[in-house]
């Protein structure tokens, strides 16, 4: 019933877009450092694909610009009881500020989301072997 | 904070279901053995701290920024130098 309400929202950096409410995902702890933000929207930029751009619908301030975990490392693995039915693994990108340096996936903290139940989270892997800061997309 | 001194082998619940066993202690380094229930994520604090620091510099890359360097950095062949990192 309420599955066709649409929300507008006024972003910081893509203007005022319509949310439908079926591309809301609900994070019950938040992210790391924003344990406040529960409710996220996943914004496609055909300019940034393929990227993604996870904002914060209680403060469309914040925005995590996030990449298919697979994209940066095909071999990635996650316990699959940590997943949902329909699970996406996404990985925060930093854009390093400093001259020559690109893009850096957090693989150590991915961000799990469950289409089916439109719900996420942040996980810290308990493997060693994923960095915080994976460099990838270097320039060439 | 709570202080509890603890013998090479004694243990500390925490709860119902964590237990911490102090292993060994050698030149300033503690090894401690956690068991936990599965749903209780365990982590050193370096690294809850470290993830804090980089969502909160994630949270304002700009999107002009981004679609700029992606512009003129292809991300293609990503896939493959991300395996060959992996294997080494």
């Amino acid at each position: 019933m309420e599955q066709s309400s649409v929300r507008v929202v006024q972003t910081h950096q893509f203007g005022t877009i319509e949310v439908g409410n079926e591309h809301i995902f609900h994070f019950a702890d938040g992210i790391y450092g924003f344990e406040e933000l529960r409710e996220f929207v996943l914004i496609s930029d055909e300019q940034s694909e393929p990227i993604k751009w996870l904002v914060s619908l209680s403060d469309p301030s914040i925005g995590f610009a996030v990449i298919d975990v697979f994209l940066v490392m095909p071999s990635y693995k996650v316990n699959p009881a940590m997943l949902g039915e329909k699970p996406a693994i996404l990985s925060i990108v930093t854009l390093s500020r400093k001259e020559g340096a690109g893009l850096s996936a957090n693989l150590k903290a991915p961000i799990i989301l469950d289409v089916d139940t439109q719900s996420g989270f942040q996980m810290i892997h308990p493997s060693e072997k994923y960095s915080t800061e994976h460099i990838f997309g270097q320039a060439q | 904070m709570l202080v509890l001194t603890r013998k090479i082998g004694e243990k500390i619940v925490i709860g119902n279901s964590i237990e911490l066993t102090v292993l060994s202690y050698d030149r300033g380094l503690v090894r401690v053995g956690i068991e936990a229930p599965k749903n209780i994520t365990v982590h050193r604090k370096e690294i809850q701290d470290r993830i804090i620091e980089l969502n909160k510099q994630a949270a304002s890359t700009e999107v002009r920024a981004l679609r700029e360097y992606l512009a003129g950095n292809s991300l293609l062949g990503t896939g493959d130098a991300a395996q060959s990192d992996e294997k080494e």
